[in-house]
């Protein structure tokens, strides 16, 4: 085990977690606004690959100039979806809400297997096999412009949520739903703004991700365990935790495959996972 | 001695809730407590029973310290409390309520019915035994509190402001109860802002100010007590 | 039944009242049913009946016990391998290795609660899928042992009784029908006993059923072994019935969600809630199956989700009350002694 390989699996690392984060802090928000677990949210970046891939399969637009499309029509798709099916069982015990979101996750993926069947379509860029080295370790440009791009979102919705009234009103309601409505905001309207850009972002991160990885209609599920449990660890609802703990699981996962093998990668995350409930039930971050 | 805490403190985050509490319960005895709002009474039954961890100082309760139990290991060992604001188990009946008391002292549900059934008629709740606990007023839902208290038959048990609100029927009805309890041989601890209630009830008080004991003695005597007076009802009541 | 709770003091109890007599009827028919069915019915009822069996092993833990359990899969799979593997290689009997398998899905419930009890909601759940997941994947990698994603098949021996093997589907159906009779009874007793009342105050409040000395890590442990070793009994039925199991098939979180939602479908913390819920996604998913299967892709799947959207919708705390209603109906409409109404 060289220093080389261990940087290299450090820096995939990095390079992974930025892109769950942008799927992560999506899901967390989702969790600290309408107090609801999205199964679903896999699918929101399923569906943001195959529009990315169908805009570059039938325009020949590159996936990256896709991503703000993308972003869009994932903004509604989300905000429908809450408006048509979440919305209605917010006052339904949790069981029922999960099993909702669940149904959704199910639905639309078979939906994708229906209309595009099973096949793993993969979008070829011309800059997809540039690299460039970083002290030793080589990395993809692909790879790096969906890091940096999930970097720049995840700022830009930290932007959104600290200076813009929106924003600040979803902060309100996540912080206190009935103080909120006093104050003049629309609660119902902040849950469909907190799920239409928690779905465009996870759309983008689908967008961004679709140079370099398959495009198939269960390719949601890996990222939503994985976000789930960046989500948990980094504590229901902290934003800032989700993204910080999507790194730490990116790296640990990487470097976990370099021990167990790449089969096992998802075990190491949810090893992790189960060991820091055992001594932090609340998270990396929450009260132990 | 039943019960001596020494020392208690308790920190939340720079506000010293409790600190340096001492004092001492005798077996048969109804212990008042009174104090204004915020003095630390009910964060002093937390530490005792377990639902908060004391930051310095020891509950010792028939020879063991009690520091570093949980709350249902306390009840185990003869302490039951009662909630400020009552927390009955809303979709169950007031039957079923009182039953999850007594399952401590049986397993059978049989049994556990019929103690329940017992304790209930002791707290004159017994019409009301198949009316969910959502359904009772105030005052039941205090009555139904203490049955649920009372049928895990305590050795001790800390009563937190069962009097607010009653009317003098009501008042009346209630020190009979306690009375009758103590004459079971249960050990009462009493936390009340009624001070007629506390007169009436304690063979002792305690008066807490600021997380700690400001003052203790027979009721008489602990009333006159100027810094009492001052403490509770602010300066310029001076004959109260 | 529900509905015999609501006797007036003077109801006649006796043979000609249809409280008593349908559900005594029904069985007959149940008993009867599989030698006049097509086996395509006959193996649906046998589904219907392993998932209302682990449907119902989950409640202890999901319904009464208030903690959400999507990886019960673990138990199920525990029991499957167990069982399956000890044959293989050891050619030890099934019905053997079945109780081999249950106590090592105990053992590792014991793992799960000593590690997560303190966790609650969906910090709980994602544990319980991490566990099933971690499970999943180890067994798809040590394929030396397990035969990874290609899964074991049970060795074919003809009519083999004491090996767990029937040729004919009826001999399962009366094992499956007795197992579930047997944790029906068990959910019941359970209802009644200390255990299930605690579960319910705990369920209410946890704070206030601490304070009168119920220890409630320790009680939503006891349910969470009475699931995980039930479901790992209906992990072996599962392998010895269809001759064949994978990792995907018996560890995955599709199983996990399937489980779960018969109760929640059904009505948690209910008797007959995982019966009903069971009913209800067994015949639509085996329905779907046959009918639209292989044909058009994804379709089955299509249909069941779509189902199973509405149905949450319309119905979020589940249908066992409204089955309830639809039953004291049917009872009124019987000949017979009915009761007073009081």
């Amino acid at each position: 085990m060289s220093f080389t390989t261990v940087w290299q699996a450090f820096i995939s690392g990095i390079l992974n977690g930025a892109v769950y984060g942008l799927v992560s802090i999506g899901l967390s928000m989702i969790f600290g606004v309408v107090k609801i677990v999205n199964f679903a949210h896999g699918e929101f970046l399923m569906v943001g690959m195959y529009v990315s891939y169908a805009l570059w399969a039938l325009l020949g637009i590159d996936p990256l100039l896709t991503v703000p499309l993308v972003m869009i029509v994932l903004f509604f798709f989300g905000a429908g979806i809450q408006r048509f099916f979440i919305r209605r069982v917010l006052n339904a015990p949790d069981l029922a809400q999960i099993f909702l979101t669940v149904g959704l996750s199910v639905l639309m993926m078979n939906l994708a297997l229906f209309l595009f069947r099973a096949d793993f379509r993969s979008v070829k860029v011309p800059y997809a096999d540039w690299t460039f080295t970083l002290a030793g370790a080589i990395i993809i440009v692909p790879r790096l412009i969906a890091c940096l791009g999930a970097i720049v979102f995840s700022l830009l919705l930290a932007l959104f949520l600290l200076k813009t009234d929106v924003g600040k009103a979803m902060r309100a309601v996540a912080q206190d739903r009935e103080v909120s409505m006093l104050v003049g905001i629309n609660p119902e309207r902040m849950y469909d703004f907190a799920v239409g850009i928690s779905a465009a972002l996870a759309g983008a991160a689908g967008a961004l991700t679709i140079s370099f990885y398959f495009v198939f209609p269960s390719v949601g599920v890996n990222f939503v365990l994985i976000a789930f449990v960046i989500v948990i660890l980094g504590t229901l609802g902290n934003l800032k935790g989700a993204f910080l703990t999507s790194l730490i699981v990116g790296v640990a996962e990487s470097v976990g495959i370099l021990f167990v093998g790449a089969d096992l990668g998802l075990a190491v995350v949810f090893v992790i996972l189960i060991l820091t409930l055992a001594f932090r039930p609340g998270g990396l971050l929450g009260k132990a | 001695m039943l019960l001596e805490v020494k020392n208690l403190s308790k920190n939340f985050g720079g506000l010293k809730a409790v600190s340096g509490l001492t004092f001492n319960v005798e077996a048969g005895e109804i212990c008042g407590q009174i104090g204004p709002n915020g003095a630390g009474k009910t964060t002093a039954f937390n530490l005792i029973t377990g639902f908060y961890q004391p930051d310095e100082g020891e509950v010792w309760f028939k020879g063991e310290n009690l520091v570093g139990l949980k709350p249902f290991q306390t009840c185990q060992r003869g302490i039951c409390r009662t909630f400020q604001l009552a927390k009955p188990f809303r979709d169950l009946t007031v039957l079923r309520n009182v039953m999850m008391g007594a399952f401590l002292k049986t397993a059978s549900p049989r049994e556990a019915e019929e103690r329940a059934l017992n304790t209930l008629s002791f707290v004159k709740l017994l019409e009301k035994k198949d009316f969910l606990a959502r359904s009772l007023n105030t005052i039941d839902q205090r009555r139904l509190e203490l049955a649920r208290a009372l049928a895990t038959e305590p050795t001790l048990l800390l009563l937190d402001e069962m009097m607010a609100g009653l009317t003098p029927r009501e008042f009346d009805d209630a020190i009979g109860l306690i009375r009758q309890i103590r004459d079971r041989g249960v050990t009462i601890i009493v936390v009340e802002h009624v001070i007629k209630a506390i007169l009436a009830l304690s063979d002792r008080i305690l008066v807490i100010h600021q997380g700690t004991k400001l003052a203790e003695g027979k009721p008489r005597e602990v009333m006159k007590d100027l810094k009492v007076i001052e403490a509770y009802l602010g300066k310029g009541y001076k004959h109260a | 039944m529900a509905a015999a709770q609501n006797q007036g003091p003077g109801a006649v109890r006796g043979a000609g009242n249809p409280e008593v007599y349908f559900p005594f009827l029904a069985l007959l028919v149940i008993i009867a049913l599989p030698f006049f069915l097509p086996i395509f019915f006959v193996h649906i009822l046998i589904m219907i009946f392993l998932f209302a069996i682990v449907g119902s092993a989950w409640n202890f833990i999901g319904g009464y016990g208030g903690q959400l359990s999507l990886g019960q899969a673990a138990f199920f799979g525990i029991g499957a391998y167990a069982s399956t593997m000890l044959m293989r290689s050891y050619g030890l009997s099934p019905w053997i290795g079945m109780f081999v398998g249950a106590f090592l899905a105990l053992l590792m419930s014991l793992l799960l609660g000593a590690i997560c009890f303190r966790l609650r909601g969906p910090y709980f759940a994602i544990a319980t899928i991490g566990l099933a997941e971690v499970l999943r994947l180890l067994t798809l990698h040590f394929r030396g042992w397990t035969n990874g994603a290609m899964g074991l098949t049970i060795p074919f021996k003809g009519n083999a009784p004491l090996l767990f093997q029937f040729t004919s589907k009826i001999p399962y159906y009366f094992i499956a029908l007795g197992f579930l009779l047997l944790t029906l009874y068990a959910v019941r007793r359970v209802e009644n006993s200390r255990l299930g009342n605690y579960l319910l105050a705990i369920g209410q409040d946890q704070d206030a059923a601490e304070a009168l000395g119920i220890d409630s890590a320790k009680a939503k442990r006891q349910a969470l072994y009475l699931s995980s070793f039930i479901t790992g009994l209906a992990g072996t039925f599962y392998a010895q019935y269809v001759y064949f199991i994978a990792p995907e098939s018996v560890f995955g979180l599709d199983l996990s969600i399937q489980i779960a939602l018969v109760a929640i479908l059904g009505g948690v913390g209910t008797v007959w809630g995982p019966v009903v819920g069971a009913a209800i996604i067994e015949s639509l998913t085996q329905f779907t199956q046959y009918a639209f299967a292989g044909t058009i892709y994804g379709l089955e799947q299509i249909v069941y989700a779509t189902f199973l959207v509405v149905m949450i919708m319309v119905r979020p705390t589940g249908v066992i009350q409204w089955v309830q209603h639809v039953y004291a109906r049917w009872l009124a409409l019987l000949p017979g002694n009915h009761a007073s109404r009081s």
